[in-house]
């Protein structure tokens, strides 16, 4: 099992960097893997290194050079939900801004009527895919981690929990 | 202690790589390094600017500072409604992952 970090291209398009649907960075052991496509059967959770912030997840990488897709499997994959809602999740790039919560909400999920609720954490206790809602690299890229499930909030940590 | 901040914009334009932060007093990027050398220019309100041996107060007339590989730098707002711009290659976008061995385009 490796531990992998996922991330938006953000220099895509340029030299070396893939195309512009080579929107997923895949970090496995310290190597970097460009995919247009992301599915993640594991847990995921959220990682920072204090300067960058990842979605993270432990697994076995395939890799699906056909169609350029990124799939994590762990070894016990999560149980998919059969009667939860669809959540859109990414990273709260106006946070710190008036109504865009404080620093420490750095993700945001979206519900199915894109309602938007702010978060410190993440925990997916489902599977999720990347899924790509608008590829303009200039304005309003819009770029989501999507699982479907049922959400609950620990206030404590203030970390979203998305169960079956 | 320094605030950090994100990006309010980030851009990639024909290979540079180009990111515009807004930020108020106490506010800025604390204390670090990257492996790549980028340029540091301020557009609006004043910053401390800060690397080994040195400090200087930036503004809209202070020349564009180029921050070396390595050096370790910090930039400390000290005026509300600072705007200023980090300026560096698109391909060293990918460099906050220190350890990273290779890139591999599926």
């Amino acid at each position: 099992m490796n531990q992998y970090l996922i991330r938006i291209n953000k220099s895509r398009g340029t030299v070396g960097r893939g195309t512009l649907d080579h929107i997923w960075r895949v970090f496995e052991n310290g190597n970097e893997f460009l995919f247009k496509n992301l599915v993640i059967n594991s847990k995921l959770t959220d990682f920072t290194d204090g300067i960058d912030y990842s979605v993270s997840c432990e697994g076995i990488m395939d890799i699906n050079r056909e169609n350029s897709t990124c799939t994590i499997n762990s070894i016990e994959i999560p149980k998919q939900s059969l009667n939860g809602n669809k959540y859109l999740i990414r990273y709260n790039k106006f946070r710190g801004k008036e109504g865009f919560g404080d620093m420490e909400h750095i993700w945001a999920v979206f519900d199915e009527g894109n309602k938007e609720f702010l978060f410190k954490h993440l925990l997916l206790n489902v599977p999720s895919f990347g899924e790509v809602v608008n590829n303009d690299r200039t304005i309003m890229d819009n770029f989501n981690i999507a699982c479907i499930g049922v959400i609950t909030e620990d206030t404590a940590t203030g970390t979203a929990i998305i169960n079956p | 202690m320094i605030q950090n901040i994100p990006r309010t914009h980030e851009f990639h334009y024909a290979g540079i790589g180009i990111c515009i932060y807004h930020a108020s007093k106490g506010e800025g990027l604390a204390k670090h390094n990257h492996t790549f050398t980028h340029a540091n220019m301020v557009l609006a309100g004043k910053v401390l600017l800060r690397k080994e041996g040195v400090e200087i107060v930036a503004d809209k007339f202070t020349q564009p500072v180029n921050l070396k590989p390595i050096e370790w730098h910090e930039i400390e707002v000290i005026e509300d409604n600072t705007v200023w711009v980090n300026i560096f290659a698109s391909e060293y976008s990918h460099d906050n992952c220190p350890d990273m061995l290779s890139t591999d385009l599926i």
